[in-house]
């Protein structure tokens, strides 16, 4: 899986340096006194021919490294992390429809229950850290919480 | 001084700090959170602060989170934070023999008087600095910014290559959003919030809250984890006594670790196992490192919190980041419209005062919170796992929010936890990733004004004595180990 990963992440870099490369060679030219000068293509363009070669040597020594390196299991921990992920985004379309305490309050006890957390301690520890950062965050340094399109006013 | 020294006693700065180091306690004893993450995450809270309470309760998060981090790594040997790995080795050994609260509060101590000296050097050394600092051309800042950068690629964990692979990514995400020249947007591909580049919060909450998040949920058999051994009671005068007898190596160590954390791209975890490892090749008794010896506890947790006030040098005189909480810091400065480096000792001497007044009485406010931490420690430490990932990815994602109401530097801080999180895997360092994301927009526009003076000429760029000494040492950053290596191979042959 890392020897996989290596692989597709050096040739990804070499892609990312080509793309960058050619988006900048559209950008305008510098010229000051009728001189050309470092324009705004110069410093992504030198970045893009330093990429280039990490991403290949990335992509090359996987290959020659044989054997699959044994890394980390993917098993359960993997769907975990793929778990926060996914809620994450739904938490976040949760947060600009029922706003901040509401989407937050399912969030919250979603993930603590689907972590082998017991019913009751979920329940605490969401409201705790809701009201925390209602407190905290919204009354004491008065930043504005998302209230959502239902107009909840937490 | 002494207006200064007052000033930060006012209840608008004193709360908050204090605040922040109960905060800080509860980051640094929980292993998994990192001070850099506790720093990350109280920044969006500083956020509408006066400048000198961000810079305290960024303070108050560092010292304590540093110094609670050896609580775990003395109990359970587990660092709290990346800077109390070489406090696992004598402190836990101590434990183990049934003397682990001997260990702590001599840590506790060592932690404020290293902070102390730490924080005396800043002050020594930051003004006089500050002032030759004035006189870099462009083409200086430029090398400085890169060899900040190489030391980081270089120092941090893995291979260099994939350091500087780190660093270049940096550079080229820092790329993103209006030119700084010529107010073209560069790859925001149409998106008005990507003008003003990639929020350098959200990118850093993703680094090292979410990715930190996703490891630990990813290792299904830790999430329930939470143990603890007995460990004895705290005695302070026996341990002054201790401390006594060992007064050289208490500032041998802190001396070094200011010296270490100055480095740009070194910090308190480099600076921790530098000390450790001088104190063991100089002492007259090295077996006995590795075994619960004194001197093994003493070295690393001195030097540890010394370093700290190390990495503010090169960060507030040359504004470039002695380690990735520094580089957080740079960014928060910028954030509450400051400039760091040496001209922050003209515009704004008074807060310069004021963050050297919060560092040295940050270290007297460490040894009460510090205690208070080490008795409450048991209870945070048997907080489960999954209950705290899940109470720093909602932070993660509120602190994310908050700093420009918007629900798009949410997916920012996402797509930079889940990279983060692959990148550690294939070994790719974060803190170089970072800095150069701070670095960056300096970089860029020094070397671009610089070549613009020159019209284009190198000559400038690179025959000049600072600049040449920068890029000696650039070199020797990369190329130094290998050279002496070969040398004392053919002097072996």
């Amino acid at each position: 899986m890392k020897k996989t990963l290596r692989i597709l992440f050096g040739v990804s870099l070499v892609l990312v340096s080509l793309w960058v490369i050619r988006t900048s060679s559209t950008f305008p030219e510098a010229v000051s006194a009728g001189k050309k000068i470092p324009g705004p293509a110069f410093f992504p363009v030198l970045l893009s021919v330093v990429l280039i070669p990490c991403g290949l040597h990335q992509a090359v020594s996987a290959l020659r490294s044989g054997t699959e390196a044994a890394g980390r299991r993917w098993g359960s921990g993997a769907a975990n992390g793929a778990i926060v992920i996914l809620s994450l985004v739904v938490y976040v379309q949760l947060m600009q429809w029922m706003g901040y305490a509401l989407s937050t309050f399912i969030f919250s006890m979603f993930l603590l229950l689907r972590l082998r957390v017991g019913v009751l301690k979920a329940l605490a520890v969401t409201i705790i850290t809701v009201v925390f950062i209602l407190l905290v965050f919204g009354r004491l340094f008065q930043i504005q919480l998302p209230l959502g399109e239902l107009g909840i006013p937490w | 001084m002494f207006e200064e020294i007052l000033a930060v006693f006012r209840p608008a700065i004193l709360f908050p700090w204090l605040l922040s180091m109960a905060f800080g306690v509860l980051i640094g004893g929980t292993p998994g959170l990192t001070a850099t993450m506790g720093v990350a995450l109280i920044i969006p809270v500083t956020y509408y602060m006066e400048p000198l309470a961000g810079m305290a309760m960024i303070l108050g998060v560092s010292f304590t989170s540093i110094f609670t981090g050896d609580i775990p790594a003395t109990l359970l040997r587990i660092p709290g934070t990346p800077a109390s790995g070489a406090a696992t080795l004598d402190g836990y050994e101590l434990t183990k023999q049934g003397r682990g609260m001997e260990a702590l509060s001599l840590d506790l101590l060592c932690s404020a008087i290293g902070g102390f000296i730490g924080i005396l050097l800043l002050m020594a050394v930051a003004p006089p600095l500050a002032k030759f600092a004035l006189k870099f051309t462009n083409f200086q800042y430029f090398w400085l910014g890169i060899f900040g950068l190489s030391m980081s690629a270089v120092l941090s964990a893995g291979k260099p290559l994939n350091g500087v692979l780190s660093a270049t990514l940096g550079l080229l995400v820092s790329t993103v959003g209006m030119d700084i020249t010529t107010g073209l947007p560069r790859f925001t591909g149409g998106n008005m919030e990507l003008l003003e580049g990639i929020g350098f919060i959200p990118a850093m909450v993703g680094l090292f809250g979410l990715s930190e998040v996703l490891k630990n949920v990813g290792d299904a058999k830790l999430l329930g984890e939470s143990s603890i051994p007995e460990f004895g009671r705290i005695s302070l005068l026996g341990t002054l006594k201790i401390i006594l007898r060992n007064k050289m190596t208490v500032l041998k160590a802190s001396l070094l670790g200011t010296c270490v954390g100055a480095l740009p791209g070194a910090g308190a975890d480099i600076a921790a196992w530098v000390a450790y490892g001088m104190e063991k090749k100089t002492s007259k008794n090295p077996e006995e490192f590795g075994k619960g010896s004194i001197k093994g506890v003493i070295a690393p947790t001195s030097a540890n919190n010394a370093a700290l006030g190390g990495t503010w040098i090169p960060a507030l005189v040359f504004g470039v980041p002695g380690d990735s909480i520094t580089a957080i810091v740079l960014g928060a400065m910028l954030m509450y419209g400051l400039r760091p480096g040496p001209l922050i000792f003209q515009e704004n001497l008074k807060l310069v005062h004021g963050i050297f007044a919060v560092g040295l009485i940050s270290q007297l406010f460490l040894i009460p919170v510090g205690l208070i931490g080490i008795r409450v420690f048991g209870k945070i430490l048997r907080m489960p796992r999954n209950i705290v990932m899940v109470i720093v990815l909602i932070f993660s994602v509120i602190g994310s929010y908050a700093i420009r109401n918007s629900f798009f530097d949410i997916y920012i801080m996402a797509a930079f936890g889940v990279a983060g999180f692959f990148f550690e895997y294939l070994d790719i360092p974060l803190p170089p990733l970072i800095l150069a994301i701070i670095l960056g927009p300096m970089i860029e526009d020094n070397l671009r004004v610089g070549l613009i003076k020159t019209h284009g000429g190198l000559g400038e760029f690179i025959f000049d004595p600072i600049c040449l000494t920068l890029i000696f040492l650039i070199l020797f950053v990369f190329f130094g180990g290998p050279v002496m290596k070969f040398f004392r191979r053919k002097k072996g042959e």
